[in-house]
């Protein structure tokens, strides 16, 4: 079952220079953006998408999944020092982490978020390590039938698992197909919804719509928020993060659950660590015999969710990399970059390419032991970090964000279509929909497209064609049951949200 | 009459969104269920869109809720500086632009110092030219007009 073999040459992938310099690159900047409110790791891989142009595929894609990791290592600082989180994923984090800091027990915290972050990523590669060939031996024979059938779960599943509604949710997968459609269609060569715009022939660059999507309307929300410097500590010494043996106790059970929690949820297609941390929190909550500590900085709220959240970082590659089914918004960037170097993400990548697969999955453990090695002496640079005062940081952000855009075709279109897009995104926040499902119906969209079309060919339009192809029924009746389940839930009661876990955030 | 608003303008301008792509892809040809035209696709993407939109509203009306107020300031401020940027690089290149679209994003702050982001515009200026134009190698034109600087 386990490949030794290949493992072994996916570490000495991982260990070349090169790979280890852009690994910490990777990392790095993941914590960095992590820790700064308002920029995450979605923003920060597509401004980084250029630069992948020039590199090796396995280097460029060790690089974005640093960032992508790291980035949740760092929104955890930033959560419990300042109960500002990062992203939607570590605002679990703020919940018992933030008291745990205003009780001076703030290295403590980060601590056990490291020590947890670290299991849940391990054990969520082995996983991987074992499975991930498993399932692409069992999808390479997987026909355009059962693709379809697939992203159309996976679809539903981004959609309708979000932390809102589930209907808005499905309504931004839809919005994100029907953009996708913008552009030259391949079959006939007929150009689509271009406005008569030429620049629109070749269709919308994915990185312009994920920077408007999440650097432009999140930055728009920094801009108007006043920074509060109350740094509750402005050191975190060593000894202080040493965890007295009460925490340890604590700890185990909630990391090795949340470990498993975090585990499950990644490999589904379309579900991120949002759902992760949250289910975790509220399974310690609920089998905790003091659940009344929770909320006021209970290390069992820090422990578990930071597991689960890394772990499902881990395993949402999974999906990503055998079926080539995004587990959320940065997989499907993720995706994008592996189709910016003509490799084609699915059961094909183990075969064909190797020596990308297992170089960087085992550069995710290399990344993971540089972040657990660099975080705990290099808190107080991410504590200097969150002092930057705003009205500096965000207009330069707004300067990388536009260079970004314009050197992907030096193109000055682009830079009006991110300030379109960009407006788009802001009214869809105002709103209260979600940008993650916009961007993985986009990004899937032309895929889906395809197998659609391919599928009903070999079908001769007959839709009961799927049901002799009991993979793709099983599917599409799942993808059915979740459409039916959302709109169920909202009729009854609300969905699962952190203001429903927690019954007031006081301030 | 209680609606939830912010709900029900989501779902109406999905809805509209969707008949619009619906009306332009019968517009391409649609063709059949295994020989599909350009259009197909997108018009099946359209009607999901209008049933959800129209669910949306619909559901919309069962309760009571208001739109947000947008944060004109910072809005403003953000996209004035992709603007800026934009035209600066066009016209002025890339040095105007990076000092425009940074002085324009600052003045979205409530209480900024224009002279601390003077400094930053420069630094920024300067290191991004350096960065982008002469390490990485992109063609970006330092300045434009009125002289010509690689």
């Amino acid at each position: 079952m386990v490949d030794l073999a290949s493992i072994l040459m996916g570490f000495q992938t991982a260990f070349q220079p090169v790979n280890l310099i852009y690994c910490f690159i990777g990392v790095f900047l993941g914590t960095f953006v992590g820790v700064l409110p308002g920029i995450g790791p979605l923003a920060t891989i597509s401004m980084l998408l250029p630069i992948t142009f020039y590199l090796d595929p396995t280097t460029a894609m060790v690089m974005l999944a640093g960032v992508y990791y790291g980035s949740d290592y760092g929104g955890s600082i930033a959560s419990i020092l300042l109960r500002l989180p990062g992203g939607a994923s570590s605002a679990v984090t703020c919940l018992d982490g933030y008291p745990m800091a205003q009780q001076g027990r703030a290295g403590v915290a980060l601590f056990i978020t490291s020590v947890g972050s670290f299991i849940g990523g391990s054990f969520g590669i082995v996983l991987m390590m074992c499975f991930a060939p498993a399932l692409a031996d069992f999808t390479v024979a997987f026909a355009s039938v059962e693709y379809f059938a697939l992203m159309v779960l996976g679809l539903a599943a981004s959609g309708s698992i979000t932390s809102g509604s589930p209907l808005k949710g499905l309504a931004m997968v839809a919005l994100g197909l029907a953009v996708g459609c913008i552009g030259t269609d391949v079959n006939s060569g007929v150009t689509r919804f271009t406005f008569g715009f030429l620049e629109l022939f070749d269709g919308v660059e994915v990185a312009v719509v994920a920077m408007a999507l999440f650097g432009i309307s999140e930055v728009v929300s920094s801009v108007g928020t006043p920074q509060t410097l109350d740094l509750l500590k402005e050191r975190v010494p060593f000894r202080s993060m040493l965890p007295t043996r009460d925490d340890v106790r604590r700890s185990g059970g909630p990391i090795l659950r949340g470990t498993a929690i975090g585990s499950i949820v990644g490999i589904m297609p379309g579900v991120g660590g949002t759902v992760a941390s949250l289910m975790s929190y509220a399974t310690e909550k609920r089998i905790s015999r003091t659940p009344e500590r929770f909320g006021k900085g209970a290390v069992e709220g820090v422990a578990g969710p930071e597991s689960a959240n890394n772990a499902s970082a881990q395993t949402s590659f999974i999906p990503t990399l055998t079926m080539g089914i995004p587990g959320g918004a940065s997989m499907a960037l993720m995706l994008s970059a592996l189709m910016i170097h003509g490799i084609a993400p699915g059961p094909g990548l183990m075969r064909d390419h190797p020596d990308v697969f297992w170089g960087l999955v085992a550069s995710f453990w290399v990344g993971n032991v540089m972040l657990l090695v660099l975080n705990i002496p290099m808190i107080g640079i991410w504590i200097k970090i969150l002092k930057i005062p705003y009205q500096h940081l965000f207009p330069a952000i707004m300067v990388l964000l536009c260079i970004g855009v314009y050197s992907l075709n030096n193109s000055v279109f682009d830079l009006y279509l991110l300030l379109a897009l960009g407006l788009t995104g802001y009214v869809i926040r105002l709103l209260d929909f979600e940008p993650a499902p916009f961007l993985i119906g986009f990004v899937l969209g032309p895929m889906m497209e395809e197998n659609f079309r391919r599928a009903m060919l070999v079908a001769q339009g007959d839709l009961g064609y799927f049901l002799t192809r009991p993979y793709a029924l099983a599917m599409l009746l799942a993808a059915a049951a979740l459409l039916v389940w959302s709109i169920v839930s909202n009729f009854r009661q609300r969905p699962m949200t952190i203001e429903a876990i927690l019954p007031e955030p006081h301030a | 009459m209680r609606a939830d608003t912010k709900d029900l303008a989501g779902g109406a301008i999905l809805t509209l969104i969707g008949l619009y792509v619906l009306f332009r892809s019968l517009d391409y040809s649609i063709g059949t269920a295994s020989e599909m035209g350009p259009g197909y696709y997108p018009m099946v993407v359209a009607i999901v869109l209008i049933v959800l939109g129209l669910l949306i509203a619909a559901l919309s009306l069962r309760r009571s809720g208001i739109i947000p107020m947008p944060e004109w300031r910072p809005l403003a401020a953000v996209l004035g500086s992709v603007l800026i940027f934009a035209l600066g690089i066009r016209y002025l290149g890339l040095m105007p632009a990076v000092i425009g679209c940074t002085f324009a994003c600052a003045a979205g702050h409530r209480g900024w110092n224009p002279r601390a982001t003077a400094i930053v515009a420069v630094v920024m200026a300067v290191s991004v030219w350096l960065l982008f134009s002469k390490f990485l190698g992109l063609t970006m034109p330092a300045l434009i007009w009125p002289v010509y600087i690689l």
